[in-house]
């Protein structure tokens, strides 16, 4: 078991800076998922953990021990990889045990460990097939039995599940989170699946362009983004961003209707900022910032009412399946209470309030 | 576990790491793994060929007793010697025999052979049989072949009624007969990769052809041989360094002769060599450079006309 | 419908004799590509008598006479020739596997400074014609007092730049996750090449070494020049001697050629994917 310490770390290849001055604190036993678009340098930050690259600038700690100077082979982590990097001439009994053999242990002794691991992967039937001659499911599972045979410091993963189909990926969502929960040691997960993010971990960190942009539980970076990036990025319709501006009371108008903010904004009267209110926390009601209905989408659980505002942006509202809907072509007034409503200063992107 | 030192408690500002060590240890281990290639390219391949160049410029005796340096002169005289130019002229005659005509046929029995019949892979196996044979079991082959008193050949020209010929041995006919021999052995080479350059074109080019109304011949003009151009373009280059590389066939089938008609560049410098190897030395030199300009030249002119499928 | 049952048929009849005239076409070439090596067998299966007559390319069973053979392996040593060409070519055969191996490891996987220009001199190898260095390389083995010996045949060829391509392609081909889980899993450059590379490369070690073999047994200059003792030389030279020391017996002659052929044409039957696959190798970009 592993606590895992990135300071000020930097990768760059070539002009590109993949990595941008990084510091992320990972605890023991803590399931940490790095979430962000193609390239926002999450997988390079899981590869310096790994070892499979060195950091250009900055420190990696584990346990407290830096180890920039210490060899993959050496720290003593597993990694699951988005192909699962099978052995293709290898049986799953030996992909599995593999990882055994540099530590010394003996024959036996490998195969009684391989035996336990693909047991707890429900493995048994398939141990001496090849990769080949296993399912999607199957194959992901070999990658985690040979991850966990060896009973790592910490275990790393690189999209492990992008490769398998809807729902087999729920499933295995589930079984993941369970088998964090039975080995209890740290897990290091990547993803650009901001779903995956928020129901697996026990904290998400979000990239963007290489720099970190939030730390949090789940609960945290969807009611409280620290900017407009984690806003638009976590939630799924993503936040609404409405351009606004501030009022001497310490509230915002959009486009004319005034709507409450908790504690006041604490800017100046007039400053433009932007508001971000979640889909579900905009109401219909008899008064509010007047709106057109433009399309609405059912999901059965739920309805999606896309709405535009006089200043041409948009909204939408999310709305339980059996409360009364709008139609398209309804002029609407959307509200929301004081503290669902965050204001964003629209030239950093921070949140304000 | 190896760990490296614990830095622990190092400030809060950012550290450069020693970045590195694995770097310098894959140069180590470069090293390691390609030094066997090197010391053999070193001693066998590089080292003679500096070795051969400055031996070319010593008058030697065969025994290496004496050495005399004579600096370019000797190459002067390889170049101006009838010998010598004979050899040049031979072995561009051969070449201009063997290469165009082992092309032609070989691409022919690919093209024969790319078509989905039964049995095709027996008849493939067969196109492709020469390819096994050496430059001495082909000689042998065919010197057995034409044989003057019973060889197959003049049996069968007997039978026809026609005079018995004796082709090795006339100065007319031994490099036309000696490049037959040749030719046939390179047949194997040339089926084997331009079939399998007929493979690698998609059957859709064929296919648009034949649906834009092109026979097949003017198929086999506008598609086949432009996709084949890699595949032509590597056995030009092949053939040709082959050609001017040749020994067996002649040392086994005519000796140089009859007349020297048949006395290669590389049979003439391996018939110097036991008299005076510093002469050898500068034929070699020049047979080198002629397989450069020639490769270079090959590839520059064909090149342009090679479509590379991506 | 009659019409077109008629046109339908004479479709179909034009499609058999069309097959029909592919095969007798192929079926001629055919002959015609055998024919020296089909009278070479029917040569050395005769009694010598009966050479100089048309009906001895005829196999009837009754003249057949395999005395041929026997006399080739004796009197002309061919033998021992066979034996020496089998040691040699399977030492350069080996020898060239593993230097390519390593050093088309190097080139995939490793970085360091010079590489490019190292590259660029093993091509410059294949540029080089071992013809043009025979007369410095007889010297450098006359010095080192290799003459007739194993190492003069086998040593000059223990590096391959054709194989080292061909196995640099082979490992790049493999997906560099393959490495990054190795490296995880705990193993460092060579544990990654013996357990994972090397499998993995193992349709282009196979072609490697069928094409490796064919060249080595197959070579005919510099095994002429550096064996003067029937205890080193190759059977390719034992042939030229054979036809030294067996004159017009063309029967034996041709036993020979077919006994220093066979192998070959043995590999070729059972390994024709393999040489093809080397063969091939070269006419490829990249």
């Amino acid at each position: 078991m592993a606590g895992i310490e990135l300071e000020r770390v930097t990768k760059r290849f070539g002009d590109v800076v993949a990595v941008d001055d990084v510091s992320l604190d990972i605890g023991d036993g803590e399931f940490m998922v790095l979430v962000g678009p193609s390239g926002c340098g999450k997988s390079t930050a899981l590869r310096l953990v790994a070892g499979l690259e060195e950091p250009d600038e900055g420190v990696i700690r584990l346990d407290g021990e830096v180890v920039n100077d210490v060899e993959a082979k050496h720290r003593d982590l597993a990694m699951v990889f988005q192909s699962y990097a099978l052995y293709p001439h290898m049986t799953v009994r030996r992909n599995i045990a593999f990882p055994l053999k540099p530590l010394g242990v003996d024959r036996s002794e490998r195969d009684r460990r391989a035996a336990a691991a693909a047991a707890v992967l429900a493995l048994e039937d398939v141990l001496d097939r090849k990769p080949a001659q296993l399912s999607g499911g199957q194959r992901q599972r070999v990658a985690l039995a040979r991850a966990i045979v060896r009973e790592p410091r910490a275990f790393l993963m690189d999209e492990p599940l992008s490769n398998l189909d809807a729902k087999l990926r729920t499933e295995t969502r589930a079984d993941l989170v369970a088998l964090h929960e039975r080995l209890a040691t740290t897990f290091v997960y990547v993803t650009h699946d901001q779903v995956e993010a928020m129901t697996m971990a026990d904290r998400v960190a979000i990239l963007d362009a290489g720099r970190l942009q939030q730390v949090g539980t789940p609960d945290e970076v969807y009611e409280r983004p620290a900017n407009l990036f984690v806003a638009g990025f976590i939630g799924s319709p993503p936040m609404n961003v409405m351009s606004a501006t501030a009022t001497d009371d310490g509230g915002v108008t959009v486009v004319g209707a005034a709507l409450e903010s908790e504690a006041g904004t604490g800017l100046p009267a007039g400053r433009p900022v932007s508001v971000g209110v979640r889909p579900e926390a905009l109401s219909f009601g008899p008064s509010g910032i007047p709106a057109l209905v433009d399309t609405i989408e059912s999901h059965g659980h739920e309805r999606l009412v896309a709405c535009t505002l006089a200043d041409g942006s948009a909204a939408v509202v999310r709305l339980a399946s059996r409360a009364p809907s709008p139609k398209p072509g309804d002029p609407v007034h959307l509200s929301a209470r004081a503290d669902d409503v965050l204001v964003f200063d629209p030239e950093t992107g921070d949140r304000v309030r | 576990m190896t760990l490296a030192p614990t830095l622990r408690g190092t400030g809060t500002e950012s550290v450069t790491p020693t970045a590195g060590a694995s770097k310098r240890r894959d140069r180590w281990l470069a090293l390691a793994l390609l030094a066997p290639s090197l010391v053999v390219f070193g001693v066998f391949v590089f080292y003679p060929l500096g070795r051969t160049v400055w031996l070319g410029f010593f008058l030697q005796d065969p025994f290496g007793l004496r050495r005399q340096w004579v600096g370019l002169e000797q190459y002067r005289d390889v170049i101006t010697s009838s010998e010598f130019l004979n050899s040049l002229e031979v072995t561009a005659l051969f070449t201009v025999y063997t290469v165009p005509t082992s092309l032609a046929l070989g691409l022919g029995m690919a093209v024969l052979a790319h078509q989905k019949l039964r049995g095709m892979r027996l008849f493939r196996t067969i196109f492709a049989s020469t390819v096994a044979t050496s430059v001495a079991v082909a000689s042998l082959l065919w010197l057995v072949l034409l044989q003057p008193s019973v060889g197959v050949f003049n049996q069968l020209l007997e039978s026809i009624g026609r005079e018995p010929l004796d082709l090795l041995n006339d100065a007319d006919t031994a490099l036309p007969a000696v490049a037959a021999t040749t030719v046939w052995q390179n047949l194997g080479a040339v089926f084997i990769v331009t079939l399998a350059g007929l493979q690698s074109v998609p059957d859709e080019l064929y296919e648009s052809a034949r649906v834009d109304g092109h026979g097949a011949w003017s198929r086999f003009r506008n598609v086949t041989i432009p996709m084949l151009g890699p595949q032509l373009l590597f056995l030009t280059v092949v053939l040709t360094i082959n050609a001017f590389q040749s020994f067996g066939q002649i040392d086994l089938l005519t000796e140089g002769g009859p007349e020297e008609s048949t006395n290669v560049i590389v049979y003439s410098i391996v018939e110097t060599l036991a008299i005076d190897p510093g002469a050898a030395s500068a034929q070699a030199v020049v047979l080198f450079g002629i397989v450069l300009v020639l490769s270079f030249v090959q590839f520059r002119w064909l090149d342009r006309r090679v479509h590379y499928a991506s | 419908m009659r019409a077109d049952r008629t046109t339908a048929r004479s479709h179909r009849r034009r499609r058999h004799l069309r097959t029909a005239g592919q095969y007798l076409l192929l079926t001629v070439v055919a002959a015609i590509v055998l024919f020296p090596i089909y009278s070479a067998v029917m040569v050395a299966t005769k009694p010598f008598r009966e050479l100089g007559d048309l009906g001895m390319l005829v196999p009837d069973g009754i003249s057949l006479d395999l005395g041929a053979f026997p006399t080739a392996f004796s009197d002309a040593n061919l033998d021992r020739y066979l034996i020496n060409s089998l040691i040699v070519a399977v030492l350069i055969t080996v020898g060239q596997v593993a230097t390519s191996i390593l050093a088309g490891y190097a080139f995939a996987y490793l970085r360091f400074p010079g590489k490019t220009l190292l590259f660029v001199a093993f091509i410059a190898t294949l540029m080089i014609p071992a013809e043009v260095t025979i007369v410095a390389n007889l010297e450098t083995v006359q010095k080192l007092g290799w003459i007739d010996s194993y190492q003069a045949l086998v040593v000059p060829f223990l590096a391959f730049a054709i194989g080292t391509f061909l196995l640099r392609q082979a490992f790049l081909g493999i997906p560099a996750d393959m490495r990054d889980a190795a490296t995880m899993d705990g193993y460092g450059h060579w544990g990654y090449l013996t357990r994972v590379a090397v499998p993995l490369a193992r349709p282009n070690i196979a072609a490697l070494s069928v094409f490796s073999f064919l060249l080595a047994w197959n070579q005919y200059l510099w095994p002429l020049l550096v064996t003067n003792s029937d205890d080193y030389r190759t059977v390719q030279i034992g042939l030229k001697q054979l036809t030294g020391v067996e004159g017009p017996n063309l029967n034996v002659i041709m036993a020979g050629t077919i006994l220093a052929a066979l192998p070959i044409l043995l590999m070729l039957i059972l390994f024709e994917r393999q040489l093809i696959r080397g063969l091939t190798s070269g006419s490829v970009k990249g």
